[in-house]
């Protein structure tokens, strides 16, 4: 009987719910697809590994990896981390700076103040040198804004004093990194699952708000004069709200939410002014059910609560309140990104978008994560073990949720990866696969000022790690496993004996410790399964102009077909490419298939 | 090369281009199937030639009467062909029913060719008289042989006076292979016989009749290339006498 070829492209991600017979139609899924990702350019693609920030320099920020991590977030080219009771920020991995210290230095003079008055006035003081407006100024332990400056010894308050004093020193805010180690803390005891949001104010990276559920809310910044930092960090004080667990910047307005004594109550500053909550432009209101998340989408401020959806819009006048749905909550509000023009969170019943969850409500085709529901009703069912993390790379359009789990192994931490893609039909849809092995506990995407995206992590070894980096999991392997589904070559009832399996696969450097498995009749025992094969040798392409002499691999071509021969027969086949190893990353786009049909036995 | 049973199966496997065994008997699916087909092929050789020289009982004894003896018994006409066997399934595959010969061990050392007998010539030739001689204890020394409707046993006509030994060849039944290292008992040079027999059948499960006739005329044309030499390897004249009487 001649010899047939079937070819497979290899997309749509992650399928665990469609029936083994659906899936005979669609033999570019994936039923296993570990530690890779649904390729923007196509095909499924290795991931990367995550490193050590700082490489074999790196530091722990505390110094001690007994001091839990409890939120980092990229800022000023570096990282903010909060770890034990402190926050720390590096702009290397290797040395960190303290930031939660008193950065109010005192200047020359004293003043006094008239309570009701924001008018200060001063004695042998220098306002004109030492003092800008909108400078923080301290003032009898309370900090105010500068509004303006009339002279050395008048300058005006952006608020009135509260009560009158005289013969007091004024201080000044920002201190460069040589005086913070002996600046005094600000202890920030009890720190969990800290949330950040930077208020693009004046200075090169803007103000970075911080919020942890027991603090008040802390404000840093640093700004750059003469490649000099300096560095203000304080607690909000002015009314704002004491512990919030949330924060957000939308209407130029800093936006905090989660309480402890209304949970329920999103709570917004003046605007320009977020670290101002007694404004005219400040306010509050109480949807009426436990906030767990706020996110700026377009014009409006998605409120996420346990058990409905709201939007907020028009800070500038009336406030507008309004339902999206009373049926459906956020399960956890670290699960919140914006991504393909939406945004994502985990819901009750798997991973939604807003805007589809605004059309059809609690209806569960709204969830886009149905082709892995068995992963995500695992998560939902045990997630009070989860620590619940995620993070949007902008680059492959990627969504990514980890959950961590204490005390789990390292190959037992895992994630999930969404890859939002058009489909050949041109319909927008998240293509889906896991993360084994990919320790993260807390991470953080953004772009820095060069306009690079920068994405860390944390886990509980006490270092920050850069993600989607290197080609190890901070050392260990990455056990990558891809399966497609048993496929039928269009008929199930002929038994097919497999000669040959062309593999396009696409490498990024030199590896060569990739194979492949096949498994005939869906694993069946009474059938003979033949063992792994290997790929071969898989090299990235030199090109003229950037290669090395001595590295590049000379003759490589950019897209390898490389060519297996295999055994075995049945009526149904698999095929695994799998790896476990340092080696470089490679994206596995297709596979033809040589195999002679005969027989119905 | 070898000519062990997990050898040949891994062959066929190996053509067939399916993963090997380990071991026979773990074998699962395909590898059943090809393991079964070689006992079938096996055995197919085996039945497609009644005297296979490879499945001789044992040495000829001299004299060369047959590689067979079994001793008669005074006053006992009927014996089995293989001493001592339970059933048909531990018997000689075939016996030689033309080749069996009296010898008496002892003067006056009768030798006779004894001609076989149907059962139904000896009923009607000779039963009666031989009964009635035998309810008189008078016996003599045998010139038949014939052979119970069983086919386990032959029988003495008349009925033996003494010890006689009975020589003939027989030739025993192979045992179907079931350990690795079970071998097949012809040469290792006539492995490819059986491989194409196996493989008339694998294309056939295959439903690939084309390949299943390629392999069933090469079966056969091995098959009758290995009976010619294994069993028939003495030159064979046709001698003709007609100018024997023409010459003056």
């Amino acid at each position: 009987m001649p010899t047939q070829g079937a070819s497979i492209t290899v997309a749509g991600g992650l399928d665990l719910v469609s029936s083994s017979h659906a899936l005979f139609r669609t033999p570019g899924a994936a039923t296993i697809l570990e530690n890779f990702e649904s390729s923007t350019t196509g095909g499924y693609r290795r991931i990367n590994g995550y490193t050590k920030w700082g490489a074999g320099a790196s530091a722990i920020p505390s110094g001690s990896a007994l001091d839990s991590i409890t939120g980092i977030v990229s800022y000023a080219n570096g990282v903010v981390t909060c770890q034990g009771s402190n926050i720390y920020w590096s702009s290397d991995g290797i040395t960190w700076l303290q930031i939660n210290k008193d950065t109010y230095v005192t200047k020359t003079g004293t003043v006094a103040v008239t309570a009701g008055s924001a008018i200060v006035t001063g004695t042998g003081t220098a306002f004109t040198t030492e003092f800008a407006v909108n400078d923080r100024i301290q003032i009898n332990s309370i900090n105010y804004r500068v509004l303006s400056i009339t002279s050395d010894t008048v300058l005006t308050l952006d608020y009135n004093v509260v009560a009158a004093v005289s013969g007091v020193a004024v201080k000044k805010s920002g201190i460069v990194a040589g005086s913070l180690s002996a600046a005094t803390t600000i202890s920030r005891a009890n720190q969990s699952n800290n949330q950040f949001t930077t208020f693009e104010s004046d200075g090169a990276y803007g103000s970075l708000y911080i919020t942890d559920g027991t603090n008040k809310i802390a404000e840093f910044q640093i700004t750059v004069s003469g490649a000099v930092n300096t560095f203000y960090f304080e607690e909000l004080e002015r009314s704002a709200p004491t512990n919030p667990k949330i924060c957000g910047i939308f209407s130029e307005r800093l936006v905090v939410a989660g309480q402890s004594a209304s949970t329920s109550t999103v709570s917004y500053s003046d605007r320009l002014e977020p670290y101002n909550f007694t404004g005219t432009g400040a306010g509050e209101i109480d949807v009426g059910d436990i906030i767990v998340g706020i996110k700026v989408f377009r014009n409006s401020l998605i409120i996420f609560c346990k058990n409905s959806l709201f939007e907020l819009t028009s800070l500038d006048s009336t406030p507008i309140l309004k339902s999206i749905t009373k049926n459906i909550g956020c399960v956890n509000g670290n699960t919140i990104q914006e991504i393909g023009g939406d945004l994502i969170f985990l819901a009750p019943d798997g991973l939604r978008t807003v805007a589809g969850t605004a059309r059809i409500d609690d209806i569960e085709i709204g969830s886009i994560s149905r082709k892995i529901l068995p992963l995500i009703n695992t998560l939902l069912s045990n997630i009070a073990q989860y620590t619940i993390s995620s993070i949007v790379i902008r680059e492959r359009s990627q969504y990514r949720l980890f959950y961590h789990q204490s005390g789990q192994s390292k190959s037992g931490q895992k994630g999930i990866i969404g890859t939002f893609k058009f489909d050949e039909n041109g319909v927008p849809a998240f293509e889906w696969s896991e993360t084994k092995g990919m320790e993260l506990k807390f991470c953080t995407s953004d772009l820095n000022n060069s306009n690079e995206e920068v994405k860390f992590g944390a886990n509980e070894t006490g270092y920050i790690y850069q993600i989607d980096t290197g080609n190890n999991f901070d050392t260990s392997n990455i056990n990558a496993k891809f399966q497609t589904p048993d496929m039928d070559y269009g008929d199930n009832g002929l038994r097919k004996s497999l000669y040959g399996v062309k593999a396009n696969i696409k490498p990024e450097g030199t590896q060569p410790d990739l194979q492949m498995r096949i498994r005939y009749d869906f694993e069946s025992t009474d059938v003979p399964q033949p063992g792994a094969v290997d790929v071969g040798t898989l090299s990235a392409t030199s090109l003229y102009g950037s290669a090395v002499y001595g590295t590049g691999t000379y003759g490589a071509v950019t897209l390898p077909s490389k060519r297996m021969i295999v055994t075995g027969s049945g009526f149904s086949n698999n095929f695994r490419f799998f790896s476990d190893d340092t080696n470089a990353a490679y994206a596995v786009n297709g596979l033809f298939v040589s195999f002679i049909a005969g027989g119905r036995r | 090369m070898a000519k062990d049973y997990k050898t040949i199966t891994n062959e066929l496997l190996v053509e067939l281009n399916e993963p090997e065994v380990s071991t026979v008997a773990t074998g699962v699916g395909i590898q059943k199937q090809v393991a079964n087909v070689v006992n079938r092929a096996y055995l197919d050789i085996v039945n497609s030639v009644d005297d296979w020289s490879w499945l001789n009982s044992d040495v000829p004894d001299d004299p060369y009467y047959g590689n067979t003896i079994i001793p008669t018994v005074v006053g006992q006409r009927w014996y089995l062909c293989k001493a001592g066997s339970a059933n048909i399934d531990s018997d000689f595959d075939s016996i030689n029913w033309d080749m069996f010969t009296l010898v008496d061990p002892n003067s006056p050392y009768t030798n006779n060719k004894l001609a076989f007998t149907t059962l139904t010539i000896w009923r009607t030739n000779y039963s009666s008289s031989e009964e009635q001689a035998a309810r008189t204890a008078s016996y003599a020394t045998p010139l038949r042989v014939i052979r119970s409707s069983d086919g386990r046993r032959f029988g003495l006509s008349p009925i033996p006076d003494k010890v006689y030994n009975i020589h003939f060849f027989a030739y025993k039944r192979p045992t179907v292979l079931s350990a690795d290292t079970d071998t097949v008992l012809f040469p290792e040079q006539y492995k490819p016989v059986l491989l194409a027999r196996a493989r008339y059948y694998l294309y056939q499960f295959k439903d690939n009749i084309a390949q299943s006739q390629l392999a069933l005329d090469e079966y056969k044309k091995g098959l009758q290339s290995m009976a010619a030499t294994l069993n028939s390897p003495q030159p064979s004249y046709m001698s003709d006498v007609r100018f024997t009487y023409l010459l003056p």
